[in-house]
């Protein structure tokens, strides 16, 4: 089949959208499909919404190819005759961040006007897809409420699995995730203030502004967290971040209200480690069960410090969490084969 | 730097059209700046979707880019403050294929409109770029001449100047691009049958029409020499390619446009027989010394012959060329130098 796999992005960010378009280029070239890469640039400031939506509608992107596989908005705007969505978020300032301190529109009736102007031409071109799937249940949820759409959830498999494996668990919880507030390292940091046990707290990532890292930085210090809290505000290469993951007495991912389930608790799942999330995280919890297959706390410092202990204190819990982390992966079918049989039946 | 290079994208085409754009981030990237290649689609296959397909390029935003690198059409007309333009793809049917026998717009009132609103963008929109860079003084002479903006030669190196290498000097010379009856391919077996040694002319690459090939050899047959010519009529892949110029004795070129023939040739360790000085790199090409400029067949049948009766000769000027190239301004360095100062 030839495939064109069409999505948007800014230039020099790394988003995960970026990385569900290369896994499922390099998934469907190894099922032999022929495939080209769409990359549109987009800024999504709210008062270009409208622009950026024409220019995808004006694009020539279909002729010669058999299926369109859209990912980020808004390219599933781009014309096709057998549009397939792989939908993995809205321009949620307009949805269910409207009229919270997310809501990227200015107050007042050009606010409103550009907001319902965005789900005009989600809801017209939506309907043009032939099969609209999405990256979690929370979104698939979204799609149905705001949009009156069905989708089906097509959970994204890890690239490069393989590259993760188990090893005996040291004394510290891993939080390996791009450094920004909604991700909440903040809240990690707090909790290694209140642990009992000798646990300690590594945290990996690139920081996305100056100011979020200056600001950990200084809470550790302003509580003298130095020993309990390791920082390394910088990209980890994979085979890093699978060393840090395999060690690990279990992996945090605590974002607050996150679409999917997070790259960060499936990695988890590949080494076999427990995930802890929040209650309030979102997607993940589509993943992780309390007392299942890791623990899932209230955002709140102390229930943190509390899951963190309960693991150091029972190594054989975390032991048995992270196994069946790793039979849900197959329980809920997250590989490419079905994901490529999806997007292309 | 952050610097964004803007090039068109044929979906789903095989064609080696991004390579350059490709090799140009790398170059970016190996002096210290970061590079990012967006290319941004277009397709030619039918001509009211043309102007629509510049209006969406036109809408399109770019921020956290601290430059713009514009190298094809219509991705090159992208809004943005630090834009500079290398122009190496521009909308040819636009420009001088207008009015030939291969002109792909029709002319219709839909043609001449979508025509006249492609000259007007690039006018106004290339226009907006703090410099201009263009492929060949010919380019900049067809851009001046349709659109009046003025531009700087930027010669694009190759892509993989280590991948060519000398073998040997052997019996043939080589004509590569492609293999047309009617000019170039007849010029080469008209001046292989003038030459009086017994030079054979290898003729590579894909036939420019169905009956080119069959036309070829029909006249290399009338002139007697059809056992001195081989036509190898099909897409050459580049170690093909590699090959037929590291044992040529020598290279013919009839039309370089963006120079990349006389480049292979010279780092090839071979010279350039050129057909009229606009037809090769003619800053790569001094006569009797690189090579030779001729302006008649006669004189290429002649030019043949002193380097055929001679290999020691034909190595003379291949090394002459080489380090002729080697001291051009002409590398990925003063690329770089242009497109970020």
């Amino acid at each position: 089949m030839r495939v064109v796999v069409a999505s948007t992005f800014v230039p020099f960010i790394e988003g995960g959208s970026q990385m569900i378009v290369t896994d499922l280029v390099d998934a469907l070239r190894l099922r032999e499909h022929e495939v080209d890469t769409v990359a549109i640039p987009t800024i999504s400031h709210w008062d270009v919404l409208l622009e950026e939506a024409l220019a995808m509608r004006l694009l020539e992107v279909g002729h010669g190819s058999d299926v369109l596989i859209a990912i980020r908005p808004p390219s599933y705007v781009l014309r096709h005759p057998n549009k397939r969505l792989w939908f993995i978020h809205h321009h949620r300032g307009a949805y269910d961040l409207w009229g919270t301190q997310w809501q990227d529109f200015p107050p007042g009736p050009d606010g409103v006007a550009m907001r319902d102007a965005v789900h005009r031409f989600d809801d017209l071109y939506l309907a043009e897809s032939k099969r609209i799937f999405t990256n979690s249940q929370t979104v698939a949820d979204r799609l149905a409420s705001f949009n009156g759409v069905d989708a089906d959830v097509l959970y994204p498999p890890l690239g490069h699995p393989e590259r993760f494996y188990w090893s005996a668990p040291e004394d510290y919880v891993f939080y390996p995730c791009r450094i920004t507030s909604h991700k909440r390292q903040r809240l990690a940091v707090e909790a290694a203030g209140h642990l009992e046990t000798d646990a300690r707290v590594v945290i990996a990532g690139v920081p996305e502004h100056p100011g979020e890292l200056a600001a950990l930085t200084s809470l550790i210090a302003e509580r003298g967290l130095e020993r309990r809290v390791t920082l390394m505000p910088r990209w980890i290469s994979e085979s890093e971040k699978a060393e840090l993951t395999a060690r690990s007495l279990a992996v945090l991912y605590l974002p607050f209200d996150e679409d999917s389930y997070g790259y960060v608790s499936l990695e988890a799942s590949h080494a076999r480690k427990a995930i802890i999330t929040c209650s309030d995280s979102g997607g993940a919890l589509e993943l992780v069960r309390d007392g299942d297959n890791g623990l899932v706390v209230d955002p709140d410092p102390v229930s943190l410090a509390a899951a963190i202990d309960r693991l150091a204190a029972d190594p054989q819990l975390a032991t048995s969490l992270g196994a069946r982390a790793h039979q849900v992966l197959a329980e809920k079918d997250i590989t490419w084969d079905r994901v490529v049989d999806s997007l292309t039946s | 730097m952050k610097i964004a290079v803007l090039d068109s994208q044929t979906v789903l085409s095989p064609r080696r059209d991004g390579l350059l754009a490709g090799r140009l981030c790398e170059a970016l990237a190996e002096h210290g700046h970061s590079a990012a290649l967006i290319r941004i689609p277009f397709s030619e296959r039918s001509p009211q979707t043309v102007v629509d397909q510049m209006l969406a390029v036109r809408l399109l935003h770019l921020h956290n880019v601290d430059r713009v690198v514009g190298l094809g059409f219509p991705a090159y007309l992208i809004p943005h403050g630090e834009k500079v333009v290398w122009m190496l793809r521009e909308f040819r049917e636009a420009y001088d294929r207008w009015g030939t026998a291969g002109q792909g717009l029709p002319n219709t009132p839909l043609g001449r409109s979508v025509r006249a609103s492609v000259l007007a963008a690039d006018q106004e929109y290339l226009g907006e770029a703090q410099r201009i860079y263009v492929r060949s003084s010919g380019a900049g002479r067809r851009l001046t001449d349709y659109t009046g903006l003025q531009s700087q030669v930027l010669h694009p190196p190759l892509r993989d100047p280590g991948a060519f290498r000398c073998d040997s000097y052997g019996d043939y010379v080589l004509a590569l691009g492609p293999v047309g009856a009617d000019s170039c391919g007849r010029a080469a077996v008209e001046a292989i049958a003038l030459a009086q040694s017994a030079a054979r002319l290898v003729i590579a690459g894909s036939p420019e029409r169905r009956d080119d090939v069959a036309a070829l050899r029909d006249l290399a047959e009338r002139l007697g020499v059809a056992d001195r010519v081989e036509l190898i009529a099909h897409d050459i892949a580049e170690a093909e390619r590699v090959r037929l110029l590291a044992a040529c004795r020598a290279v013919l070129c009839f039309g370089d446009p963006d120079g990349r023939l006389t480049q292979e040739a010279c780092q090839s360790h071979k010279a350039t027989l050129a057909f009229a000085p606009e037809c090769a790199l003619a800053a790569l090409i001094d006569d009797g010394v690189t090579g030779a400029i001729v302006s008649s067949i006669a004189g290429l049948g002649l030019a043949i012959d002193a380097l055929s009766d001679d290999a020691a000769t034909a190595e003379r000027y291949g090394d002459a060329a080489f380090d002729r190239l080697a001291r051009s301004e002409i590398s990925w360095s003063t690329v770089v130098a242009e497109l970020t100062k």
